[in-house]
């Protein structure tokens, strides 16, 4: 290691004071709550080990099981495949726009990801009806998630140093080469799209339900929820999760080393040689597709369908159980992704970096397996007790979207970089005052971000939601999802609609708003 | 009276010992200049300094108070002195008046001081920007104001110019250092540039192995290296093999007597590219060829060879006179020379 990198402040730093200062809270509450986000893996294991080995294979050794993992596989590998395609050109053509052009479009193509795939799924289904099987499933999917692999992309592709596409060029690099040199400078990021699109796939289980496609995540459902088959659920759950640690292990080696991009900006507006008829055609057929269809179908049915028979005040109070569930979760994880968060720049070395990669583990299990896991917990440790109760419905909307609330922490924590706090000491602040007055202000776009986000994202869950929804209490996707399998399509419209609205809409508007704060950061260059 | 003391101090980071029983004391109202290469442990001086990290062994006193060592630690809020990284890092989230008034108590300073202060920093009415809205060297001098708000007893400059683009760093530091020296305050400014060192300060320390490797006024640094190694790093020098006897240097380039007695034996004898007088052939003591020239302007730098010298001498000479590659020239030496034993030890007080 260079004596550089050791003197740089962010470094291991060993001295006293400030291991007094780096609370000792922070480290074990660190790992509880990495243990905490990990518990429902755990709760699976410790199932599967009562159940035995004999009789995991018997349950796991049938036609059966051949036939979902030849299902389940096909349309991981057929969806991430075609929504990195799909993505990577979405984000070549945002590329090729003008600025403020991409700006205005950028919605439309984001919006696709916070529409929850079972609505992508409806809309299509109902002006479709004909759609069914594995097809059906795999444009749905790639429609729904092709967002996750675009976004990044785009923003590898605004930060991609053309400079050195120009001494390419000035090197004689036909076009193909130096498409290969784009490429290699988005590769990690298409790449990690492309596992979140696997392990969303992976997870899914109210689109594939609406279209009759049978994966394990389905049947898990199903022998749960119908067959009260827990043991069944629980050998199919650990192919589930295992299919999802395998994604994540291909990925590693596929994503290529981590890349200094020195951006230099998106293309002088003269510069676009290539035209962008190619390019609004494309995002506009994208578009209509991925956007259109969805809310053009939920609007027919709210205009033109079955008259809604229901009481306006039937929206409100599974809005407001929705709502309550969801700003718990969202307080939950803020909260626990904090220390987390802080653990990892305050440079306990590697503790943080581990903890962290942990509780990033949780992204391989599905909300499904979440909430089988805390279900048999419930039943095994509290005799039942808790099962159904709004607290593990809360706990279980906690672990599922903890990912997501630290990313969006992260961002605020890596900024506010431990030098301020050192400088702010320097002019005479205390420990205490250089956190709350430095440190805090700077992690409040973190905070308000991982609230509003994890809040929206919780308001729209449906798989664990149906598993471990309060008797008595309904939500807006448990209250849609009864209508829809009763084939009250009308019914279930206005409970659609109001999922994009208030879960949809609202998450694009906000991350796009915390993505473009100037990022103040004339410091780190 | 020293404002800082350090003594014997040591410090390890990793398995690298960064600091090895580095001793420095400064005057008061002084510019000290530390000048080290790139990982030569500058930063971690002056994050012992500022009290952001503590001392393994050794001792730090400000004011006749020790602050580090000796089963003490004041920590950096409590020592009154000011640290401006090489960044700035302005607190994002504030502006500029709330940047430079942070370090002092509400209502403490009165409103028209953090105007006097930006003034004084030549940013006259940029309070209410934010640290995006500045340029690098906004920033830095709005990093200065903040420091010199608390009033402090110490200024760490921690090479505060370096992310300057050429053009800006020459006029940014000329009026910062010159607005900390007319405002009396002590000032360390760590650097790796030599230029910066020796124009600007009062006295530069330079860092090698851990430890000052010499400290003393820039012209005194530069005329009398405390080992030839020193020589090359601060500025450029030829360092020539010769042989001493009694009071004799015997040198490729002629012979010269030292001030003191010398012992026998072969010696380096540190020649400055200045103290090469070049002219035209026959003149000067032997001849040498032009192998290679650089033509500044105001000056030129020639790389000269010549028989019974290994390697080739580097000559600055004015631009009176232009010469080619190829030329033949005559050469000559002008003194005083550095003179060091052959292992590079110090033969102390001799020079010729």
């Amino acid at each position: 290691m260079s004596l550089v990198a050791l003197e740089r402040p962010g470094g291991k730093q060993s001295s006293s004071w400030r291991r007094s200062l780096k609370s000792r809270w922070l480290a074990p509450a660190a790992i509880a709550i990495a243990l905490g986000v990990l518990s429902p893996l755990l709760f699976l294991v410790l199932q599967a080990f009562s159940v035995g080995r004999s009789d995991l294979a018997a349950i796991l050794w049938r036609s059966l099981t051949a036939r979902l993992l030849i299902n389940t596989v096909g349309l991981v590998v057929a969806v991430s495949v075609s929504a990195a395609v799909l993505g990577s050109m979405v984000a070549i053509w945002l590329d090729r726009l003008s600025p403020r052009m991409a700006r205005f479009i950028l919605p439309l193509v984001v919006l696709p990801v916070a529409i929850p795939d079972f609505l992508v799924s409806y809309g299509w289904r109902t002006l479709f009806p004909a759609l069914h099987g594995f097809g059906a499933a795999c444009l749905v999917m790639v429609l729904a998630s092709f967002p996750l692999v675009g976004l990044p992309a785009f923003a590898a592709l605004r930060g991609m140093d053309r400079s050195a596409l120009e001494v390419a060029q000035s090197l004689g690099a036909s076009r193909w080469r130096r498409g290969v040199l784009i490429f290699a400078q988005i590769r990690s990021a298409v790449v990690g799209g492309s596992l979140l699109v696997a392990l969303v796939v992976l997870a899914e289980y109210g689109a594939f339900e609406i279209l009759g496609f049978q994966t394990f995540t389905t049947e898990i459902f199903t022998q749960f929820k119908v067959g009260f088959d827990a043991t069944g659920a629980c050998a199919l759950s650990l192919v589930v999760v295992l299919l999802s640690i395998l994604a994540v292990g291909i990925e590693l080696p596929l994503s290529g080393p981590r890349l200094h991009l020195r951006g230099s900006g998106p293309l002088k507006e003269g510069d676009r040689s290539r035209s962008q008829v190619g390019a609004f055609l494309g995002l506009g057929i994208t578009a209509a597709l991925g956007l259109g269809v969805p809310l053009g179908a939920i609007a027919y049915l709210m205009l033109a369908g079955p008259p809604a028979s229901l009481p306006s005040a039937s929206v409100f109070a599974p809005l407001w159980h929705s709502a309550s569930y969801a700003a718990g979760a969202a307080l939950i994880v803020t909260l626990a992704a904090l220390p987390v968060a802080l653990l990892t720049r305050r440079g306990s070395g590697r503790l943080g970096q581990i903890v962290e990669r942990f509780t990033f583990l949780v992204m391989a299990v599905p909300g499904l397996v979440v909430a089988l896991g805390f279900t048999w917990a419930t039943q095994r440790f509290g005799r039942g007790f808790g099962y159904q109760s709004a607290w593990l419905l809360i706990a279980a909307y906690s672990v599922i979207f903890f990912p997501l609330g630290l990313v969006s922490v992260r961002a605020s924590v890596a900024q506010s970089s431990y030098r301020f706090e050192e400088l702010a000491r320097s002019l005479g602040a205390s420990p205490s005052a250089a956190f709350r007055r430095v440190t805090l202000p700077m992690l409040v776009p973190g905070i308000l971000s991982a609230l509003s986000l994890v809040f929206l994202a919780a308001l729209t869950e449906l798989t664990a939601t149906l598993v471990l929804i309060p008797t008595g209490s309904s939500t807006l996707s448990s209250e849609f999802w009864t209508f829809e399998t009763n084939a009250s399509y009308g019914q279930a419209a206005p409970f659609a609609l109001a999922m994009v609205l208030l879960g949809a809409v609202p998450t694009v508007a906000l991350s796009r708003y915390f993505d473009r704060r100037p990022s103040r950061q004339g410091a780190d260059i | 009276m020293s404002v800082i003391k350090i003594e014997q101090v040591s410090k390890t980071r990793g398995n690298v010992q960064v600091l090895k029983e580095l001793s420095l004391s400064l005057e008061a109202g002084s510019l000290c200049a530390v000048l080290g290469s790139s990982g030569s442990g500058k930063t971690t001086l002056l994050r012992l300094i500022a009290g952001f990290d503590q001392v393994d062994h050794g001792s730090i006193s400000i004011g006749g108070t020790v602050v580090d060592g000796d089963g003490h630690f004041l920590p950096p809020e409590q020592r009154g002195i000011g640290y401006v990284p090489q960044d700035a890092a302005l607190f994002p989230h504030l502006n500029v008046a709330k940047n430079v008034s942070f370090g002092v108590a509400r209502g403490k300073l009165a409103k028209g001081r953090v105007g006097e202060l930006l003034e004084m920093v030549g940013l006259p009415g940029l309070e209410q920007r934010f640290a995006h809205q500045l340029s690098g060297g906004q920033a830095q001098r709005v990093a200065i104001a903040r420091a010199l708000a608390i009033d402090p007893v110490l200024v760490l400059l921690d090479e505060p110019f370096g992310a300057l683009d050429l053009g800006l760093r020459n006029s940014v530091r000329s009026d910062v250092l010159g607005l900390l020296r007319t405002q009396g305050v002590t000032t360390v400014l760590v650097t790796h540039d030599q230029d910066e060192a020796l124009s600007e300060a009062d006295k530069v320390a330079v860092l090698a192995g851990g430890s000052i490797a010499q400290f003393g006024a820039p012209e005194e640094v530069y005329a009398r290296p405390s080992a030839p190694s020193l020589a090359a790093f601060v500025g450029s020098a030829n360092l020539i093999k010769a042989s001493a006897r009694n009071s004799q240097v015997t040198t490729p380039l002629g012979n010269f007597s030292t001030v003191a007695e010398i012992t026998e034996g072969p010696v380096l004898v540190v020649v400055r590219p200045e103290q090469l007088l070049v002219g035209p052939e026959g003149n000067g003591a032997v001849s040498a060829t032009v192998k290679r020239r650089w033509y500044y302007g105001h000056d030129s730098v020639l790389e000269l060879e010549v028989p019974g010298i290994e390697t080739a001498l580097i000559a600055r000479l004015d631009t009176m006179r232009v010469f080619a590659h190829g030329d033949r020239v005559g050469l000559s030496l002008r003194g005083p020379l550095a003179i060091f034993a052959s292992d590079g030890s110090d033969i102390s007080g001799t020079e010729a």
